[in-house]
């Protein structure tokens, strides 16, 4: 299988005033193309540090990614995040940035989320924001993502301009409404593409002329968004660091000009601008193909007007909204009834089928992983402990912590089992334990764990583990 | 049968929804309606539903902790009492609060000869014998108190038992010996007693929250969702803790949570909650084996397996639980029903039994479990 996203040795370590907690150590997988990898581990255990590591989010000051790389295609993420800051070590470590070089990281990284690589947060709730209607957020990461797609759809509904006129004339209908009513519909029936209606009536009011004028606007911008397109897959797909290096010199520069805050003033202000309308039409559309009972009534709400479930379908409609290589869903269900995840889990496996966007999905719900991943990685305090196929993970758990894991959920289907615990708690990250992090709860433990770190052995094909009691039947083998 | 703790008769909730200029009260959140619940001693009752169904508000009425619009709730009742009061309260139909207020006045007469906890002297002595632990364990521990403080002060208030089945008051070492083996018990060691809420783990707070709630030995104890906010391995420990607690002490408990897992792991019996109604009262391996009401069914098929291989017809649910403000007429279920026909969207199911020890509510419960009635691809009516 290809690999879409490859994750290497990834560090991150957060530097507060008690000392610097070591949330990720040399953290490795990749994800193959339309697989869905879980990472499930307890609280604090860094699953979603490693969410926020790969899509650069993780607040700085305090956190900072410090080592490691994160491929996708053949572009580093984290190529130059050591240029960011140097580390002074004194009595206590001193972090000295460099603001030129994480500016332009920021402008890079934009053109990646949302696009390459986007998201599903845990609450809805917070990951919408309050004043905008829903169908404002879903144009919005259209109109900074994909202009093309947009433009294209206006082109193409350009097309029909003859027949429009022809009705206008044959006075089947006289006025366009400026609500969509019925006559509109009507039109919607018979043309089909025809998504900006009332773009057009501002068209047919203005007449040829100024549809030609206005027409070519858009030609030219279609023409300039095309090759940005082709630009940002370049990058994706040339091995080159240095040719990478070009191009995301010009893609930081065109990046300054399409600005998160700009975008939003024009927003408001301009509500009549076409590209807008035409983004607004479009999330009609994305709505629809994410299940939601009458849509235009949706469409007009604020987040705070609609339910747990249904905000979670909006945001997976912005998450999917340009079609990522990946989506990364960090427990995008916890928030949500069991009745109501069902539905999520379902709606983004049929997604997934449809679309081919490799997921990770992040959970703490064993059950969840079960029914939806292809692979799963077990996380415990900053390390992936245990890496394995999902059926392989679940008839034959190796390490330690996986087992006391699977023995410690309450099962529906096997109500006689009693529950066994693990013992104490996850350790502080500032001073994790020694060796092996899991060793002070482990039941396994023995001399060389309190001392020595384990590495990834590969027990059976595609299952790896971080244990050293495996790694002495390696070695006998 | 054991002999029963709490009946709850005839139990209503409705919370008013104020509005407009002059606070008008624009309608009722119908929270709880017409709730019977018997509890026995000793046992744990599951009581399970989505959120917003009303399982919390339930709680804490049968705490008294929210007076009920209606109804009555009897601790310790004879059952002679009891059943002649619920008869009564069978004729109690409208769901206007104030209509209600006038009918009960009738009925009141009656009640008043039970044993009921509406008035402050006996609520004293009832506090003494029920508890509760709640869901966040953040929220409800003072950030401000040590936690020897915490847990001494239901104890300061409400005192001990002892073993000619009076209370005594205790302080000074006595008190400090007492909490130092509660805590002991509790998983905890003594130098935490001096320590503040913030510096303990979820886990570790809810073993407070815990120690706090039983310091006093209560004989029932409302259990409102405590381990929905931690992690797996962290909730096994709590389940097993609470187990082992009830064995020793000889509680009852009442365990709310949406996670069905949990309940089948921990409870007796399982009360399933739908839009302020109960839907379904069964022995909890009755209930996972054979679940009568469709919305089980549904609630039932969509949790999901940790086990990749196993294959399972999973329900969905189209759309969500309406308001309870503004509940489906009829069934209540009906909306989101696979089962639906015209009566449904009539009239109300009561709740009957079904099969020995196995009560649902539902107009086509024997339909349903003898196969004879075949689910239709989609809902019927929907709002």
């Amino acid at each position: 299988m290809e690999d879409v996203l490859v994750v290497k040795n990834l560090k991150t370590q957060f530097f507060i005033y008690e000392g610097v907690v070591k949330a990720l150590e040399d953290v490795s997988f990749s994800v193959g193309k339309g697989e869905v990898l879980g990472i499930v581990g307890e609280t604090g255990c860094g699953k979603s540090v490693t969410a926020y590591s790969i899509t650069r989010l993780i607040p700085d000051p305090p956190g900072r990614v410090v080592g490691g790389e994160v491929r996708l295609g053949n572009l580093d993420l984290m190529r130059n995040i050591k240029d960011e800051a140097r580390f002074v070590q004194k009595k206590r470590i001193k972090i000295k940035h460099n603001y030129r070089v994480i500016r332009n990281n920021e402008l890079f990284f934009n053109t990646i989320r949302g696009k390459y690589i986007s998201m599903i947060f845990q609450e809805p709730m917070a990951a919408l924001n309050p004043v905008y209607t829903v169908e404002d957020q879903i144009a919005e990461t259209l109109l900074l993502h994909n202009r093309t797609r947009l433009l294209k759809i206006m082109k193409s509904a350009s097309g029909h301009l003859s027949e429009l006129e022809k009705w206008r004339d044959g006075g089947e209908i006289e006025i366009f409404d400026d609500e969509l009513g019925e006559e509109i519909d009507k039109i919607k029936k018979t043309a089909r593409g025809v998504e900006s209606i009332r773009f057009h009536q501002d068209l047919l009011i203005e007449g040829a002329n100024g549809f030609s004028k206005k027409m070519q606007k858009y030609e030219e911008m279609l023409k300039k968004s095309i090759e940005h397109d082709e630009l940002e897959d370049r990058l994706l797909t040339d091995p080159n660091p240095t040719t990478q290096q070009e191009i995301i010199k010009r893609l930081a520069k065109e990046s300054k000009k399409v600005n998160l805050i700009k975008m939003s003033k024009q927003m408001k202000r301009n509500k009549k601008d076409p590209l807008l309308i035409e983004g607004r039409r479009e999330s009609f559309s994305l709505l629809e193909s994410v299940d939601i009972p009458n849509p235009r009534g949706v469409l007009k709400s604020y987040p705070h007007e609609l339910s747990g479930g249904m905000l979670q379908r909006v945001t997976i409609s912005i998450a999917l909204a340009n079609n990522p290589k990946v989506l990364i869903a960090d427990e995008p269900t916890t928030a949500l009834d069991v009745t109501v995840q069902a539905q999520i889990l379902k709606l983004l496996r049929d997604l997934q089928d449809a679309i081919g966007t490799s997921i990770i999905l992040i959970t703490h719900d064993l059950g969840v992983i079960a029914e939806t991943c292809n692979r799963v990685a077990v996380m415990y305090a900053g390390n992936i402990v245990e890496m394995a196929e999902v059926k392989e993970l679940f008839r034959n758990p190796k390490h330690p912590y996986t087992i006391g894991l699977l023995q410690s959920i309450p099962r529906v289907d096997d109500p006689n089992k009693t529950l066994k615990t693990i013992p104490g708690n996850v350790p502080n990250l500032i001073n994790p334990p020694q060796g092996c992090r899991f060793h002070p709860r482990c039941p396994f433990v023995f001399d060389r764990c309190r001392v020595e770190k384990p590495v990834s052995i590969e027990v059976s094909k595609g299952h790896t583990v971080e244990c050293h009691l495996f790694s002495g039947k390696v070695n006998a083998e | 049968m054991s002999k029963v703790l709490i009946d709850a008769v005839g139990l209503r909730k409705y919370f008013p929804i104020k509005g407009g200029v002059a606070g008008r009260t624009l309608g009722y959140v119908y929270a709880v309606d017409d709730v019977n619940v018997k509890i026995y001693k000793g046992e744990t009752v599951g009581l399970v539903g989505e959120s917003g169904c009303g399982k919390t508000t339930l709680g804490r009425v049968l705490l008294d902790l929210a007076e009920p619009t209606a109804g009555v709730l009897f601790y310790n009742p004879e059952d002679s009492v009891s059943n002649k009061v619920s008869e009564l309260y069978k004729n109690l139909k409208t769901n206007k609060p104030s209509e209600l207020k006038k009918e009960e006045k009738k009925l009141v007469e009656e009640a008043k000869k039970a044993d009921v906890y509406r008035n402050k002297k006996r609520n004293r002595e009832f506090r003494k014998k029920v508890q509760i632990v709640f869901q966040d364990p953040v929220s409800s521990l003072d950030p401000r108190m040590l936690i020897k403080d915490i847990i001494a002060e239901p104890i300061i208030i409400n005192g001990v038992p002892t073993e000619d089945g009076k209370r005594k008051k205790i302080k000074g070492d006595e008190l400090l010996n007492y909490i130092k083996e509660m805590i002991g018990e509790m998983g905890l060691n003594e130098d935490h007693l001096f320590r503040f809420p913030h510096e303990f783990s979820g886990g570790q707070r809810q073993r407070i929250a815990i120690a706090r709630a039983i310091s006093i030995r209560p004989e029932f104890l409302v259990l409102d969702e405590p381990t929905s906010a931690l992690d797996v391995s962290v909730q096994a420990q709590i389940l097993s803790l609470l187990e082992h607690l009830q064995q020793k002490y000889e509680m009852t408990y009442l365990f709310i949570t949406h996670n069905l897992a949990v309940i089948r792991a921990v409870s007796d019996r399982v009360i399933v909650m739908y839009l302020g109604k109960v839907v379904e009262v069964s022995r909890t391996d009755d209930l996972f084996a054979n679940p009568i009401h469709p919305y089980t069914q549904a609630l039932l098929s969509a949790i999901p397996v940790p086990d990749p291989e196993r294959k399972r017809n999973i329900v969905v649910l189209s759309g969500d639980v309406p308001s309870p403000a503004n509940p489906p007429a009829g069934c209540r279920f009906h909306t989101r029903c696979r089962f639906a026909e015209e009566i449904c969207t009539k009239e109300e199911p009561k709740l009957e039994e079904i099969k020995e020890g196995h009560t649902a509510a539902c107009h086509f419960a024997r339909e349903i479990i003898s196969g004879q009635k075949k689910p239709a691809e989609a809902p019927k009516f929907s709002n």
